[in-house]
């Protein structure tokens, strides 16, 4: 399982484990810097397109030719080859630190997850929990690019920024726990192998427990939205539309590495929903080809559809919706959210329970 | 091999970023530098086998614990007072030796692991979930410190609650 | 201390707990349904330059010139308001030879006061609707489609020439012939000539 196991099969023995690991830790880098960002180019691509479609009008039509599918490329171009401004007071350090880490511990949290079997740069044990450890250190690059920005009111929405997320943590893991308790593993790679059954349909949403999966995915999903800053929880965004934000202060490459991450991470939950609650690489038929060369690339690419469905429902919710002020948001989260979690994590340890007196399973 | 490459990094990282943290000027860069410090710890609990500990330390700490200090350094203005560089190293010899010392002492003991013993590590997810839940084991500690931590999230929240004044309650 | 436990905003949109948690999953899936079938509609965008508007008939569009029922009488020039519209042209007897008829579009208003006053009907604002240009004298329109003179006219032309010719020669004839005929014929024909000079104006200033 993961990179560097397949590496320690193709190298020679005598290569050092160390130095293997660091070759895999190099290659699996590269894959995932180069798939986020081809991800992020046609995310923007689909957003715009989306929500031009869903306001009744077209949308990018003409860079490229057929709709417009160059045209975040061509803005890309024009982000690379903008002047970086750097205030003058502006805190140096932390200023061109922020979005490094920003982006940085968005990628990290790639390692995790499972495109097929076997094809997972590392298998952690602790997938989940690590994916959700290392994406809640986003909120420090977010507060280092709010304070850096020697702006009173990028640090506003820096902290409103960081309220939110670190309060939706807690919905977001009690959430989590419902797809762990019934796979018994926080591995991501280990429950989408379980979601095998069925001719490729036994995923958890359709499971004996589905009465859980759904209201535990609707769970999952909001707190996501608000994790990554979205939909209508996107107060320090808008804010950058209205007054300012945390990244008001930040043009080219710097702005772009912001905005990268924000499509990172929604890629990274769509792939964590799809991959617990929605079968992973599984697809009805695909079991079929198994054992075949033709399996593995068909099930990322399953994979990668069922998350960018869910990127696209996602964006169809953002265009939806109208924003939440951010005091409902602390109150929905509080209030509601976090109830509603522990009520559900309540409930399904006891069907667990249930099930494994009854069944021994 | 490897483990002592990454035994060297994370240390390296922790102890580096705890000097910045001590002796840079800035006090906001101090508590950035933390971070560093952090997850250099989490490294080194990951090389000692506790996987659950070390997502712990950086989801707990380097994602709420620091954020929280952030929050209090940069809402506040901490006055620009005089440090004493003096103090600083006083307390770095004094925390440098007796480490040392507690190390030299428990060496020798069972409990004591040391990375290159390790032989390959299991995930402790599920060791730590029963010892926590065991009636025989930590249960009655687990709950109790659950309730004092209770009582004291309800206790900030009464104190930081809203006042209202007569007129508004009419 | 009821004070504390109401909800946030009093005009009665919270209600209990569960009415909220109802209200706002209800709320959203509508929302959502609504944007669904927006999402698979045919837009309302119009690719602007390749695919133009559909108008109405009776839309003050860009002007068009019938030229040939043109008589070149300058009402609808005397018409405009704003002083767009500058036609010139020689008359050759009943033909017009046109040099210029143009309409300065960066002053008209569309305002369509200059199609009522043509007795002839021949100038109308039609559909066309841009005035795009690259340079100020593009937006001068000439809405002529020839100048100068057609065959035809030239041919009618020459043709009322030969006419007026052979009217003068036969003219310059009859006086040939009628100077050969005694004086006393021409008295009263001179009296009455003058006569019939004078009675038609003032039968002119009687009407």
């Amino acid at each position: 399982m993961g990179i560097v196991q397949f590496l320690s099969d193709l190298l020679p023995e005598t290569i050092p484990y160390w130095a293997l690991v660091l070759l895999g830790a190099g290659i699996a880098f590269a894959i995932i810097i180069a798939f986020v960002s081809v991800v992020a180019i046609f995310s923007v691509w689909l957003e715009r397109k989306v929500a031009g479609h869903i306001q009744s009008r077209l949308g990018p039509m003409y860079v490229g030719g057929w709709h417009g599918w160059a045209q975040s490329i061509a803005d890309g171009i024009k982000l690379i080859l903008k002047e970086d401004v750097i205030l003058t007071d502006a805190d140096r350090p932390l200023f061109k630190l922020a979005p490094c880490i920003v982006l940085g511990t968005a990628l990290a949290a790639f390692v995790a997850v499972p495109f097929a079997p076997g094809v997972v740069p590392a298998d952690i044990n602790l997938g989940v929990f690590f994916i959700v450890a290392v994406s809640s250190l986003t909120t420090i690059g977010v507060l280092m690019a709010g304070w850096g920005s020697n702006n009173k009111w990028s640090l506003y929405g820096a902290m409103r920024e960081a309220a939110q997320v670190a309060s939706y943590e807690i919905p977001l893991g009690l959430s989590l726990m419902m797809p762990v308790m019934y796979f018994g593993s926080f591995s991501l790679s280990q429950a989408s192998e379980m979601q095998a059954g069925w001719g490729g349909l036994h995923w958890y949403i359709f499971s004996d427990s589905f009465w859980i999966a759904i209201p535990s995915f609707v769970l999952f999903f909001t707190a996501a939205l608000a994790e990554t800053k979205r939909a209508p929880f996107d107060l320090p965004e808008s804010e950058s539309e209205l007054v300012a934000g945390f990244h008001t202060e930040y043009s080219g490459i710097r702005f772009s590495f912001f905005f990268m991450e924000e499509y990172a991470a929604m890629y990274l939950m769509s792939a964590i929903g799809t991959a617990l609650w929605f079968g992973g690489w599984n697809f009805p038929g695909l079991y079929l080809l198994e054992g075949t060369a033709l399996f593995t690339p068909l099930a990322i690419a399953v994979f990668v559809v069922k998350s960018m469905f869910l990127v696209f429902v996602m964006m169809w919710v953002r265009w939806t919706v109208p924003r939440i002020r951010i005091d409902q948001v602390m109150a929905l989260g509080y209030k509601y959210l976090t109830p509603i979690g522990l009520f559900l994590v309540l409930v399904a340890s006891v069907w667990e329970y249930i099930k494994f007196s009854m069944m021994g399973v | 091999m490897g483990e002592i490459l990454s035994f060297w990094f994370f240390a390296t990282l922790s102890v580096g970023c705890a000097l910045l943290s001590l002796f840079h000027k800035n006090v906001v860069h101090s508590a950035f530098a933390l971070m560093g410090t952090l997850v250099g710890v989490a490294g080194l609990f990951l090389l000692l086998g506790a996987d659950f500990l070390a997502m712990t330390q950086i989801l707990v700490y380097a994602g709420g614990i620091l954020i929280l200090i952030l929050f209090g350094l940069m809402l506040t203005r901490p006055e620009p007072e005089e440090r004493k560089l003096g103090r600083i190293w006083g307390g770095i010899g004094i925390l440098g030796a007796g480490t040392l010392l507690f190390v030299e002492r428990v060496g020798d003991k069972p409990w004591f692991v040391q990375a290159k013993d390790l032989a390959s590590p299991e995930p402790t997810v599920r060791e730590i979930g029963l010892e926590l839940l065991r009636r025989d084991s930590w249960l009655f500690a687990f709950e109790f410190a659950s309730i004092i931590l209770l009582a004291a999230l309800v206790a900030a929240a009464f104190i930081a609650r809203r006042r209202f004044n007569r007129e508004e309650i009419e | 201390m009821n004070q504390l436990l109401q909800e946030p905003t009093q005009d009665g949109s919270q209600r209990t707990w569960f009415g909220n948690v109802y209200s706002a999953i209800r709320s959203t899936a509508s929302g959502m349904g609504v944007t669904l079938r927006h999402l698979f509609s045919k837009p309302v965008t119009l690719q602007y330059p390749e695919e133009r508007p559909i108008v109405d008939d009776r839309y003050r569009g860009v002007h068009y010139l019938e030229q040939d029922l043109c008589i070149y009488c300058d009402a609808c020039a005397k018409a405009c308001p704003i002083d767009c519209i500058d036609m010139e042209a020689v008359r050759h007897g009943k033909e017009l030879e046109w040099k210029t008829f143009t309409v300065d579009y960066q002053k008209c208003m569309h305002c369509e006061l200059c199609v009522y006053p043509c007795p002839k009907d021949c100038i109308h604002l039609g559909q066309e609707i841009t005035h795009l240009a690259e340079d100020r004298s593009d937006l001068v329109h000439e809405l002529l489609s020839y100048t100068g003179l057609t065959e035809e006219q030239k041919v009618r032309i020459a043709e009322a020439e030969a006419k007026k010719a052979a009217k003068k020669a036969a003219l310059a004839a009859k006086k040939a012939t009628e100077v050969k005929e005694p004086t006393e014929a021409e008295d009263p024909a001179e009296t009455q000539d003058a006569v019939e000079t004078e009675n038609p104006e003032e039968e002119q200033k009687d009407g």
